[in-house]
């Protein structure tokens, strides 16, 4: 049964199945850098490593947050 | 005070190489930016962390141009948790910075007042105590308030960063006072000017008071010729710590003359006659 999440806010279905290193890398084609992956996951404010997400399973509501560099002040 | 008889700014341990520390943020180009930062290659550099697309990830510039710099660099990174406004958002956002910045530093901004963009002091000590706990070095960003400082530094962090003035005014130290106070009242905490500086000449009226550094970003970025604001303010810092360290003399409420007056020809042979 598919399921519903939020992406940086935005609502999206995903397959039953789905983890989150297929949802990150294949399909919204975040992708690791020359010099390093240079972003953050959490899922509902929880860090998620790079070395949890393809045993971390997304379930129905959750809220994903992925979070790249700015500058600041 | 945190210095030694080099004058070393140590703080948490760490000695931080220069007492300017600059924002990244509102350049005109990551060049431009970069051009700042090399020519003062200042102590801190401040960062912060936002939702991104895929393509905003693999299409940033200045963090990449960051990235590069700051690994030949003595300088080091300072993300902060600009845009909280709980204790609760600051926690969350500076774990997420420890973890894509991979550092302990954290610049804790907790805001209270949308309008000015004033610290919510209560919050900031709440977020404060529980970053410390969780290994963060804390450096928040505060008001001037002797009693909130010392709360900051009880909780355990290892520098205060009051403001000058809100950020981005550019008003310079509004309650220098209020900031003679701060340094006499906290001998041995490092003090750093966080906001509000828009000129090089008020960066050095903070030195001279003895901060140990400041922290700006508005008034070099949004310069006209940014490097050279950057080398001023650089220029200013330097010249103010000196001018603390070599002992500002006392104002005085009536005037002295510089010059004797002892063997001074027709004094006042008008008022003799």
């Amino acid at each position: 049964m598919p399921k519903t999440i939020t992406v940086n806010g935005l609502t999206r279905e995903l397959p039953e199945h789905e983890n989150l290193l297929k949802l990150i890398n294949d399909d919204l084609g975040y992708a690791a850098q020359d010099n390093g992956i240079s972003f953050v996951v959490a899922i509902n404010a929880e860090i998620r490593s790079v070395h949890q997400w393809k045993n971390t399973a997304l379930h129905d509501g959750d809220c994903v947050d992925i979070l790249g560099a700015i500058t600041g002040g | 005070m945190a210095e030694n008889v080099t004058d070393k700014l140590i703080i948490a341990d760490e000695e931080i190489s220069s007492r300017l520390w600059l924002g990244s943020a509102m350049y005109s180009s990551p060049e431009v930016m970069l051009d700042c930062l090399k020519s003062v290659e200042p102590g801190f550099v401040t960062v912060s962390l936002r939702r991104q697309t895929a393509h905003q990830v693999a299409d940033n510039g200045y963090w990449s141009y960051l990235q590069d710099w700051l690994q030949q660099s003595n300088t080091k990174i300072l993300p902060n948790t600009s845009g909280c406004f709980t204790a609760s958002e600051a926690i969350r956002l500076a774990v997420m910075a420890r973890e894509l910045f991979s550092t302990e530093w954290i610049k804790l901004e907790v805001i209270g007042d949308e309008y000015t963009l004033q610290p919510h002091t209560l919050e900031l000590v709440d977020a404060a105590k529980e970053l410390v706990t969780q290994g963060f070095k804390v450096l928040p960003y505060s008001t001037d308030d002797l009693v909130v400082c010392e709360a900051l530094v009880d909780a355990g962090c290892p520098a205060v960063m009051p403001w000058g003035a809100p950020i981005g005014t550019g008003k310079g130290l509004l309650n220098p006072y209020q900031l003679s106070t701060l340094r006499k009242r906290l001998p041995d905490t490092p003090l750093i000017i966080d906001a509000g500086l828009g000129r090089p000449s008020q960066a050095m009226a903070a030195m001279e008071l003895g901060f140990d550094a400041v922290l700006l970003n508005t008034a070099v970025a949004k310069s006209p010729d940014p490097k050279a604001m950057a080398e001023s303010f650089d220029a200013g810092v330097k010249g103010g710590r000196q001018a603390y360290r070599a002992g500002v003399m006392e104002e005085r409420q009536t005037a002295s003359p510089s010059t004797s007056i002892a063997g001074m020809p027709f004094w006042r042979q008008e008022a003799i006659k």
